[in-house]
C-alpha cells in the first residue's frame, strides 16, 4: 500500500470518527496526576498533585477523566468505562456527579458494587462454582460510571479512578 | 547499570538465582490507560475512545544483604579457605550493578588472614575453589536483575595458633553501583532503560558482619587396612592377614583429653594376640599399666593427652577365618 493511500485511508478513518463526535459534540479526556508529599521547612506536609509522568511501585496514580458534551443535543445512556491498566492495582473510584460507579472482576462482563461480587477462591475469574470469596480491590479489571439522566448540552463531569502501580 | 555492562551481566545472571517473592513492575514498563465512552444521541448509538495516557515506571534500589552464619562459622587453627557466607537480593524492580568489598573488625580477638571475596557461581552456598569465582572489584562486579540473588563469601585463611573461642569478625558491604545516596535520592536518568532510579530504604550501603569462631581441637580418625595373603598377594582370601591402623588426627588448638581409640574385631576374622602397636610401639592385649587392651571383641587404646596439632597411629593385625 502506498503511502498516499494510507493517508487517504488514514484520514477517512480520522473524518468518520470527527464525524462522529461532531454530530454528538462528545468528547472524553484522560489525565493521570500523582500525590507528592513535600515536608515544608517549618515540618508541615502539602501534598501536592503533579501530571503522572515516571512513577514508581507502589505510587497511586489518579486517573481523572472528564466527559463533555459539546453538542447541543443532549446525550443519554452516558457510560464511561476504564479497564484496569495492565500492572496497576485498583483502589478506588468515584464521581463528582450523579455517576453510578461500578465495577467488573470478570473482564467487563458483570458489573457491581465491589461488595455484591465474588471470585472463585483460586482463580481470578467470577464463576458458578461453589468455592468463591468475596472480591476485593485487586480483583477489579474493569470500572464503569453510569451517567444518570442525560448528559446536557454544553455540560461536563469528572470522573476518578485510583489505581497503584504494582 | 546497564550499557557497557551488557556482557558482563549475561555472565553473571548464570550466577544469580530468583528468589522467591514476586517483584515490582520492572523500571522503563510503560502503562497506558485509555477510556471508552458509549451514548446516545437522538436515539443513536455513538461511542468515543479517550486519549491515551502514559507513564514510565521508574526504578526502586532496593536490596538486602544477609549473613548466613549468624551465630558464626566454626574453624580450626590453623585451617586454611575457610568461608563466611552472604546472600545479596535485588529486591528492586530494575538490574543493578553491585561494588562488594570486605573488612576485618578491630574489636574482635584476632584478624583472618588473606580474606577475598568470592562469587558462589552455582548458587549451593557451598565454597568451592575450583568452582567459585573471586571477586576482582571493577572486573567483575555481580550484576542482578531484578528479584534476583546471589550468595558471597569471604573466604580467610586462619593462622596457627589462635585460642579455642576467639572471634575474627569480618563484614561484607554492598554498595549500589547508582549510589551514593541516601533513603529517597533521586539519580535522575539512571535507572534502567533511562528513568529515573530512586534510593529505597535500605540506602546505598549495607554492611553485614559475619565471625569465625576458633573451636579447640578435633580429633578424627581415618582407618586403612593393608591384606596379605598366604600366596604372597593382597586378595581377601582365608588365612590373609589384614593390617589395620587407625589414624588419630587432633586438630585446631588446645589439648585433647581421655581420647580413647576402640575398634571392633570384624566379623569373620581373628585378632591376632599380640599386634596391637601405637605409634609403632608394641602393647600387650592384657589389662595393664600399657594403654591397650584386647578384650576378646575389640581393641582399645586411651590416650591420656594429646596437643593439638598431633597424630598418633594404632596398629593392629587380624586373620581371615
Amino acid at each position: 500500500m502506498s503511502n498516499l493511500m494510507k493517508s487517504i485511508i488514514g484520514t477517512a478513518l480520522a473524518l468518520t470518527a470527527l464525524t462522529a463526535n461532531a454530530q454528538s459534540g462528545i468528547s472524553i479526556k484522560n489525565e493521570a496526576f500523582i500525590e507528592r508529599v513535600e515536608v515544608k521547612p517549618d515540618g508541615k506536609k502539602v501534598t501536592k498533585v503533579e501530571p503522572a509522568v515516571k512513577v514508581l511501585p507502589g505510587d497511586e496514580v489518579i486517573f481523572v477523566i472528564t466527559y463533555r458534551n459539546g453538542g447541543d443535543k443532549p446525550a443519554t445512556d452516558v457510560v464511561v468505562t476504564n479497564p484496569i491498566p495492565k500492572n496497576m492495582t485498583y483502589r478506588t473510584a468515584s464521581g463528582d456527579n450523579n455517576e453510578v460507579t461500578e465495577v467488573s472482576v470478570d473482564g467487563g462482563k458483570k458489573y457491581d458494587q465491589l461488595e455484591k461480587l465474588s471470585v472463585d477462591k483460586d482463580l481470578k475469574v467470577r464463576s458458578t462454582a461453589k468455592v468463591v470469596r468475596k472480591a476485593v480491590p485487586s480483583d477489579v479489571t474493569h470500572v464503569r460510571w453510569r451517567i444518570a439522566g442525560a448528559l446536557a448540552p454544553k455540560s461536563e463531569g469528572k470522573v476518578r479512578l485510583r489505581a497503584v502501580l504494582n | 547499570m546497564f550499557g557497557f555492562l551488557k556482557n558482563l551481566s549475561l555472565v553473571l545472571c548464570s550466577a544469580s538465582f530468583l528468589a522467591s517473592t514476586v517483584y515490582a513492575v520492572q523500571a522503563n514498563t510503560l502503562i497506558s490507560n485509555s477510556v471508552t465512552m458509549d451514548f446516545k444521541v437522538d436515539g443513536y448509538d455513538f461511542s468515543a475512545n479517550s486519549n491515551v495516557v502514559s507513564f514510565y515506571v521508574d526504578e526502586v534500589i532496593a536490596f538486602t544483604l544477609i549473613a548466613n552464619n549468624p551465630s558464626g562459622v566454626l574453624t580450626q587453627s590453623p585451617q586454611a579457605k575457610v568461608p563466611l557466607s552472604f546472600t545479596l537480593t535485588n529486591q528492586g524492580n530494575g538490574n543493578e550493578k553491585f561494588l562488594l568489598s570486605g573488612g576485618q573488625s578491630v574489636v574482635d580477638d584476632f584478624d583472618a588472614t588473606l580474606p577475598r571475596i568470592y562469587i558462589d557461581i552455582n548458587n549451593n552456598n557451598i565454597y568451592d575453589d575450583t568452582i567459585d569465582v573471586l571477586h576482582i572489584p571493577g572486573v567483575n562486579d555481580p550484576i542482578l536483575a531484578p528479584g534476583f540473588f546471589l550468595n558471597v563469601f569471604i573466604v580467610s585463611d586462619i593462622m596457627p595458633g589462635i585460642s579455642a573461642g576467639d572471634e575474627s569478625r569480618l563484614a561484607l558491604t554492598v554498595d549500589s553501583e547508582t549510589g551514593p545516596g541516601i533513603v529517597g535520592a533521586i539519580f535522575l536518568g539512571a535507572g534502567d532503560g533511562g528513568v529515573d532510579a530512586v534510593m529505597g530504604f535500605q540506602g546505598s550501603s549495607l554492611t553485614v558482619e559475619n565471625r569465625y569462631v576458633v573451636t579447640s581441637a578435633i580429633a578424627t580418625i581415618a582407618k586403612s587396612q593393608q591384606i596379605n595373603d598366604p600366596f604372597g598377594g593382597n586378595n581377601p582370601v582365608k588365612d590373609a592377614e589384614i593390617t589395620y591402623q587407625l589414624a588419630l588426627n587432633v586438630t585446631g588448638s588446645g589439648t585433647l583429653s581421655n581420647l580413647v581409640v576402640r575398634d571392633i574385631i570384624p566379623n569373620g576374622t581373628q585378632y591376632k594376640l599380640g599386634s596391637l602397636r601405637f605409634d609403632g610401639v608394641p602393647l600387650t592385649d592384657a589389662v595393664d599399666l600399657d594403654p591397650g587392651v584386647f578384650n576378646g571383641a575389640q581393641v582399645n587404646v586411651s590416650v591420656p593427652a594429646v596437643a593439638a596439632p598431633a597424630t598418633h597411629v594404632v596398629e593392629f593385625k587380624v586373620r581371615i577365618l
